[in-house]
């Protein structure tokens, strides 16, 4: 979405930014842009979400500078497959997310500095980053360089991180551009290294063990309780590689037709733990009016696992049941391990553009469906999703 | 790099100069908007261990 703002940030200045030295200068005038959003989430594995979130922006077009700040918070309510395999109860957390971006861009070079940070009982989040942006061949081609630092730490909730925590670093290069490729198609391409150093392994997170004859009997999605009644009794924590470089091309092609409009997005990612995967998002959004807009939205995501993925993690034990080796890299996290996800929904946009304001209302939801196949616990999961929100645009 | 590069030479060798005035089209609120949603992104963010896609200057979240 920050990638779309780039893009309406170069399309406003585009078609409503002056002319350098072009008399006369014409008046700035402030834009305030508020949005609220109503979003829910629900899952066959028993985790319902509900986000509540709020942003305000100011902006002024012709000036060339806008700032947001945004700040949601995630009510998680959870009793899901691994929660109940570990024998903890029911539980419910919030998490609250804070960003602020500023942006200033008044003629063809600009720049775009932000941070946020996200924080639940368990895990902190903090993160800074900045673009810079320019315009070339009469703004029909825009550069963007960047850079953001993240700063992350997990706990466990009730213990504080000085106790127990780890902690990782991500420091993310990134360059790109948007294209105008004819009148009626513009293309993006961004690529970005992430280099992830520190321990990413969850605290709360245990991963099961078997003995070898055992391991080879526990198929994909396995319950709780055989697994439970199968494991060795040394449960260890998961353990995860100290460095990760995780590299990601995204390509955006927005083309209009008459009376509608194809937005489509591919991503490929490939990582030095070996998760390589693939993800296309479609939406097809039709005009069934001048103000009212509908779309189809697809989105498949295919993922190889990691290379130390093991659906049953295997080691030979002496007589008094100890280990006799050790399992260095190990997890039990699925979205690390193979992971088919197929998304199909749609939306409703009602868009009410006025002299001094445009409003605007979006309904929309998904349907998601991941399958994981060699995975514990479960081998898939049907998860629904829906938001509305309301935005103003008023000068 | 070379992805990007190679992406930059097949665009270029793909498109054509537009002047200020053919860019109508471009302008419309379904090529300009965004459609997705900030619990859309999370809701990807946890199902997928792939990460990238342009975002710039955003916290994570530590839900995985």
């Amino acid at each position: 979405m920050r990638g779309e703002r780039r893009w309406l940030g170069a399309l406003l200045a585009l078609l409503g930014g002056p002319v350098q030295a072009a008399p006369p200068a014409p008046q700035g005038h402030t834009v305030v842009r508020v949005s609220l959003e109503a979003s829910g989430y629900h899952d066959t594995d028993h985790v319902d979400v509900a986000t509540p979130t709020v942003a305000l922006g100011l902006s002024d077009p012709i000036a060339g500078w806008s700032m947001e700040g945004s700040y949601l918070v995630d009510a998680v309510s959870a009793a899901s497959v691994d929660i109940v395999s570990s024998a903890t109860p029911h539980w419910t957390e919030r998490r609250h997310v804070g960003a602020l971006s500023f942006r200033y861009k008044p003629h063809e070079l600009g720049i775009e500095v932000g941070g946020g940070v996200s924080r639940e009982p368990d895990y902190l989040a903090l993160a800074v980053g900045g673009d810079l942006v320019w315009d070339m061949l009469e703004k029909n081609l825009t550069g963007m360089v960047g850079i953001s630092y993240g700063d992350e730490t997990a706990g466990r909730t009730g213990t504080p991180f000085a106790v127990v925590s780890h902690r990782f670093t991500k420091t993310t290069p990134r360059a790109g551009f948007t294209l105008i490729v004819n009148p009626s198609t513009v293309f993006e391409l961004v690529g970005e290294v992430a280099l992830e150093r520190g321990n990413q392994a969850k605290p709360y997170r245990y991963v099961p063990v078997f003995r070898p004859a055992v391991a080879a009997r526990i198929g994909p999605g396995t319950s709780g309780d055989v697994v439970n009644g199968a494991r060795l009794d040394w449960k260890p924590e998961e353990m995860l590689p100290l460095a990760r470089n995780r590299y990601a091309a995204t390509a955006r092609l927005s083309h209009r037709f008459s009376g509608s409009t194809l937005r489509l997005e591919e991503r490929l990612y490939s990582d030095d733990w070996g998760l390589d995967a693939t993800t296309t998002d479609l939406r097809y959004i039709v005009d069934l009016t001048r103000s009212l807009f509908a779309w189809p939205h697809l989105r498949v995501h295919l993922q190889a696992p990691v290379a130390f993925w093991q659906r049953a993690y295997a080691v030979e034990v002496g007589p008094d049941g100890n280990p006799l080796e050790d399992l260095p890299l190990r997890t039990g996290d699925r979205e690390l391990g193979p992971v088919r996800s197929f998304t199909a929904g749609g939306g409703l946009r009602w868009r009410l553009p006025g002299q001094a304001s445009t409003w605007s209302i979006t309904l929309q939801g998904d349907v998601v469906l991941t399958r994981y196949p060699d995975a514990l616990f479960i081998s898939e999961r049907m998860a629904f999703f829906g938001a509305l929100s309301l935005e103003a645009a008023l000068e | 790099m070379k992805l990007l590069a190679l992406g930059l030479l097949l665009a270029l060798g793909a498109c054509q100069h537009v002047a200020p005035y053919q860019r109508a089209r471009l302008a419309h609120p379904t090529m300009t908007d965004s459609f997705g949603s900030v619990g859309a992104a999370h809701v990807v963010a946890i199902h997928e261990g792939a990460a990238g896609g342009g975002s710039a200057g955003e916290a994570g979240c530590g839900c995985n």
